[in-house]
Formats: C-alpha cells, sequence, structure tokens
C-alpha cells in the first residue's frame, strides 16, 4: 500500500513536532503512555505535554487549559507561547463535572485538583485532570455527620459547610486534604456586624506515596479565623493560605479592616493554623480589593484596590516575621470602565521571562512588568488557536453571542472594533483559573476551566 | 457550524499556483476555507494570483478538492450538511497512503486549513490507537533509538498504559 523505501524511519514519524503534537493531543493519556516507549523524540514530545507527574519529574514551566470536550475521549494538546507550555486537556470527566454543577472547584497543588460537593459538604473528591482520575474521599466523620445534613439553606437557620483545602507535605512526602467544618448561624456572609461562624472541627485525610490512610482524623485545631466560602487555598512553600475578606469592599477605618483582613495559614507538615497580617499600605485607600497568587512557589498579594486600573504585586518575603515587600505595579492597558467593570481583572500567575499570566476581562494576558507590555493569548478550549492567534494584538474586552468588541492597542487612536467571533472561540462564559506549583521541580500548572451550561 | 460563510454572490476568481508551476482557478469562497490565504485576500485585496512555493501540484489539487466540498456544502446550509460532510471527510480519508497522508498535513499545515488538519491529524491518531508499542514502530517505521535499558525504565514508569 505505501511505500516507504530507502528512509529509516517513515515520512510521517518524520512530521514536524508541531503536527505530531496535534495528533498525540487527539489520543488518551493511556496510548500516550505507550507511546513514551516507541521512540525518543515521542518520548519527549509526550513528556513536555504531561508535564504532571509525581513530584521529581523536572520540566519547565506548563499551563493546562482543561476544556470542555466534544471528544470522548480525553484530548491534550500542547502549545508553545515563547518559553511556556500551554496543555489543553479536554476531558469526558472533567465536563461531566462541570455539567453536573454539583462540584465547585476549592484549589490545585502540583495538578492534582480538589472538588467538593455543593450540597452535601461531607463530600469531596480529588481529580487528576491527565489521567482522568477521580478519587472520591470518603466522607466525613461522625462528629461532623450528624450535623451534616442540612446544606446551603440561606435564609433559615443555620447550616453546615465545609472549606476544604488541598497540599503537600513535603515532610512525609504526602498530600494532605485539610477540611474544615462550620456552623454557620443566622445572616449572610458579609454583613457588617462580624461574622458568625463556628468552627466545629478540622480533620486531616492523607493521601500519600505507598501508605494507605483512608479515614480523616481529627486534628485539636481549628482556623482562629472563619474561611469564607469563597476563599480559595493557595498552596505555596508547605502552607495553605486562606484570605478572610474576599470581596471589593470600602473601607470604614483602617483599624477595623485591619482586624479583619487577615490570612489564615496551614502548616501542612505541623498541621496548626495561623494568622498573618496583610501588608499595612494595603489599607491607605478607599477601597479594599485583593487576591492571593502562587509566584513559583512565593506567596503573593495582588493589591487591586486602587481606582485606576493598576495592580500592585507584594510578595511574602519572610513567612514567620509576616513580612510582605512590594515587588511591582503594573499598569493595565486601560479601557473605559464600562467594558470591564462586569469581568474580573486578577493575576493568574507566573508567566515565561518574568512576566506574569492575567486574566482581564474574558482575556488572558500575558503582562511584562518591567516594561509595562502586555500581549493577549487566546488558548482556552479553543477549536481554532491558530485562527484567534491572529488577533494577537487585540484585547477581548466583551463579547455577545456572535460578535465581540476588540481593542486594538497599537492603534494611534484609541478604536473599538466589532468583531465576528470565529468558530469556536470563546463558546464558554466562565473561565476559572488556577495555578499551582511544585517543591519539586520548576514544573507549575495552570487550570483554565470554562465551567459550561450549554452543549 | 461556522458562521463565518460568504454571503456575497459575485463569484470572484482566484488564481492559485504551485510549487511545480500547475495552477488552480478557484473560487474565492472556496480558497479561503484555507486560513493562509484567506489572509492574503484580505491582506492584498486585488491580487488575484497567488503563488504556493511550498505546496505541490498534486497536493494542492487535494486541498483544494477538499474545501471545494466543504465549501459547497456549507452554502445550502442545513442541517444534514454536517452529515454529508462528515461522510464525505470519511471518505477523502479513507485510502490515503502515508506518503499522500505526510504530504497532505504538511500542505494543510502551511495554507492553515485548521479544519483538514484535524481531519488528518485524527486520521493518524486512528492509526495509533489501540496499538502496541511495536505495532506502532512498524506501521510508522520507527526504530527505537533509546540506549539498552532505557526503554524498560520507561515502560515500569508507565506500567498503568500498558495494562
Amino acid at each position: 500500500m505505501s511505500k516507504m523505501s530507502k528512509s529509516e524511519s517513515g515520512l510521517l514519524g518524520r512530521l514536524p513536532t508541531e503536527i505530531l503534537t496535534l495528533i498525540f493531543s487527539k489520543l488518551s493519556a493511556k496510548i500516550l503512555g505507550r507511546m513514551r516507549c516507541v521512540c525518543k523524540l515521542w518520548s519527549q514530545i509526550v513528556d513536555e505535554g504531561i508535564p504532571y507527574e509525581l513530584p521529581g519529574s523536572t520540566s519547565d514551566s506548563a499551563y493546562f487549559v482543561i476544556a470542555k470536550s466534544r471528544h470522548r475521549k480525553p484530548t491534550m494538546t500542547r502549545k508553545k507561547h515563547g518559553s511556556a507550555t500551554f496543555l489543553k486537556i479536554s476531558s469526558r470527566v472533567f465536563s461531566r463535572f462541570a455539567r453536573s454543577g454539583r462540584y465547585f472547584f476549592e484549589n490545585s497543588c502540583h495538578g492534582l485538583l480538589c472538588f467538593a460537593h455543593k450540597g452535601r459538604c461531607r463530600f469531596a473528591c480529588l481529580l487528576n485532570p491527565l489521567t482522568q482520575q477521580i478519587i472520591k474521599l470518603p466522607p466525613a466523620e461522625a462528629a461532623a455527620a450528624a450535623a451534616a445534613q442540612p446544606t446551603l439553606r440561606l435564609d433559615e437557620g443555620s447550616w453546615f459547610f465545609s472549606k476544604y483545602g488541598l497540599g503537600f507535605d513535603s515532610a512525609t512526602r504526602t498530600y494532605k486534604i485539610v477540611r474544615v467544618f462550620y456552623l454557620r448561624c443566622r445572616g449572610h456572609c458579609y454583613e457588617d456586624d462580624g461574622p458568625k461562624y463556628s468552627a466545629v472541627n478540622t480533620q486531616i485525610y492523607t493521601l500519600g506515596f505507598g501508605k494507605k490512610v483512608s479515614s480523616w482524623r481529627p486534628i485539636t485545631c481549628v482556623p482562629p479565623w472563619p474561611l469564607p466560602i469563597i476563599s480559595r487555598a493557595v498552596f505555596t512553600g508547605g502552607f495553605l493560605h486562606w484570605v478572610t475578606g474576599h470581596v471589593p469592599e470600602p473601607l470604614i477605618s483602617e483599624e477595623e479592616a485591619l482586624n479583619k483582613h487577615k490570612i489564615v495559614t496551614f502548616h501542612l507538615s505541623k498541621e496548626e493554623f495561623r494568622l498573618i497580617s496583610l501588608p499595612r499600605s494595603l489599607f491607605a485607600g478607599l477601597l479594599l480589593f485583593y487576591h492571593l497568587v502562587d509566584l513559583r512557589g512565593v506567596l503573593a498579594l495582588v493589591d487591586m484596590s486602587r481606582r485606576d486600573v493598576g495592580m500592585d504585586i507584594w510578595t511574602m518575603k519572610d513567612h514567620d516575621k509576616e513580612e510582605w515587600v512590594k515587588t511591582c505595579s503594573l499598569r493595565l492597558p486601560s479601557f473605559h470602565p464600562s467594558n470591564i467593570s462586569s469581568y474580573s481583572k486578577s493575576v493568574i500567575g507566573p508567566w515565561e521571562n518574568g512576566k506574569l499570566l492575567l486574566l482581564y476581562g474574558p482575556s488572558l494576558i500575558s503582562f511584562d512588568p518591567n516594561d509595562n507590555q502586555w500581549r493577549c493569548i487566546y488558548t482556552l478550549g479553543l477549536k481554532d488557536d491558530r485562527q484567534s492567534e491572529n488577533n494577537n494584538n487585540k484585547l477581548l474586552l466583551r463579547r455577545t453571542t456572535r460578535t465581540c468588541l476588540f481593542y486594538h492597542p497599537n492603534a494611534e487612536t484609541e478604536k473599538w472594533t466589532r468583531t465576528q467571533i470565529p468558530p469556536g472561540f470563546y463558546d464558554d462564559d466562565t473561565i476559572l483559573c488556577f495555578y499551582t506549583h511544585s517543591l519539586f521541580c520548576t514544573e507549575s500548572l495552570l487550570l483554565l476551566s470554562p465551567f459550561s451550561k450549554s452543549d | 457550524m461556522s458562521s463565518s460563510s460568504t454571503t456575497t454572490t459575485t463569484t470572484r476568481l482566484l488564481m492559485l499556483k504551485a510549487s511545480d508551476g500547475v495552477t488552480f482557478e478557484v473560487e474565492e469562497a472556496v480558497a479561503t476555507k484555507l486560513g493562509a490565504i484567506n489572509n492574503m485576500v484580505e491582506e492584498e485585496g486585488s491580487e488575484d494570483l497567488i503563488c504556493l512555493p511550498n505546496v505541490n501540484g498534486k497536493f494542492l489539487g487535494m486541498v483544494l478538492e477538499w474545501c471545494k466540498k466543504h465549501a459547497n456544502n456549507n452554502t445550502n446550509s442545513d442541517k444534514g450538511n454536517d452529515e454529508v460532510n462528515k461522510w464525505w471527510d470519511k471518505e477523502f480519508v479513507m485510502d490515503l497512503d502515508q506518503n499522500t497522508l505526510y504530504h497532505l498535513l504538511m500542505a494543510a499545515d502551511y495554507l492553515s486549513g485548521t479544519e483538514l488538519v484535524d481531519l488528518l491529524t485524527e486520521k493518524v491518531a486512528s492509526m495509533i490507537r489501540g496499538k502496541k508499542v511495536e505495532e506502532i514502530r512498524e506501521t510508522f517505521k520507527i526504530k527505537s533509538d533509546f540506549l539498552p535499558g532505557q526503554e524498560e525504565e520507561i515502560r515500569k514508569k508507565n506500567s498503568w498504559a500498558f495494562e
């Protein structure tokens, strides 16, 4: 049928890496595991596409995009963007999660994702997006179980909820999932007259290498401050971090804010909670608006409370002394505020060459703090990545079902363009970003999951 | 499917010249299924002759044949067209030998025919699925270039893939 005479390897084996990657992206993780054994080049392609292994492997920065999939099989696409890599995973398992709407994402660590059940807060599971493996955690133990039937009922009586945090304990080389069980009394989360939660207990589940610990183990301490439901744990340097205030809110008085806004940390090895303070100058403005992010293993705080579109980034210099250092100020491209007001801005994580990866409205941008240059990145579960790259110098600001508004930063006058959305482009509204960093290697992981309602 | 089909009824013709001098006259709507050509048309506007020095006439012809089918089927916008396209795609890749597949892929990639690349890469992927390592090597005529022991080690590490 085919004639491949003289060459030592078939023509198809000699396709450019880029095309081979496309082909590989259509294969299941299992076949990819086998393809590692075919030859060095293929092994390398697979390896570069699968940066997540158990801690110990080394690879460059890698970014994952989890996208909703029309395919049956999980697919992975490696996407070079300078020296950083995107890996797009379309996952049946994941889209099932997304569609059921019953699980929400808590946090991630080393590429493992922790999800909690929305209604029945005793249930949580871990997902390895690459192997498609779901690890269901056993439901909570007796102390909490009795209290666990009523779920998120907002306006009547009290209810219970759990906060989960997944981290890695480097001392024992095990993953630990921390679950804090809360009793919350009548009222809303952000009422001024203080929180009305009381932590019932804290439990730990260990998931390890060879170690088979299969039950929740209560520990004696509880967080010194309530963890808001929407606060997401950030894992850096052996600690889990939660912020105690999470929404933009007007600043009433500095002292009050200082007391209210803290970071709750949990030391994975020592298994103890502690409170640390935020940088004081955060409270200088009129508004409080910030979030935590993992910048290559260093805890960073992104302050967005200034009224312009800038962001200040603080990094934790010394965890014990609670010493923050202002690392940089970002000047973001400015637009008419109404165009982005409904969207979030946030720093997702580090990008190549000291740049940062930002979520800006519905766009992803890479931003260089040194020269305030930015670039738009399109990789989110796109069918037509290549096509959308043609729009590289425009920033997607707002979209409706069929058209979107692009901003041309290079145009002499600030111009708006209405553009047809390329097919397959942004068919998802909500983008969830998260990023983890491994202690053992330079690998890092960004997971972007458009949880969609349709399709 | 794609919402960006052209609505104009005037059919402009483009001349595409392959590396070996073979030229093809195609409707703009057909040729612009290829991202690269679409860009050139948009940028250069009036230029009607497009030289494609990286594509051989034989394969350019095949690529255009594919585009034509898809462009035609897209014009009478019907739900059934998806089926027709799918059926036709299947037919198109069915008997491709590796040599043709390789050159078509290179051509489609060069011309940014995203959908065609997708179709062809899927074809190659289907040649890999369900195969053992040795079978994959045989199919693609690849010689293992691992050092002794290296392969065993990788196999051991990926033992889950061999279950």
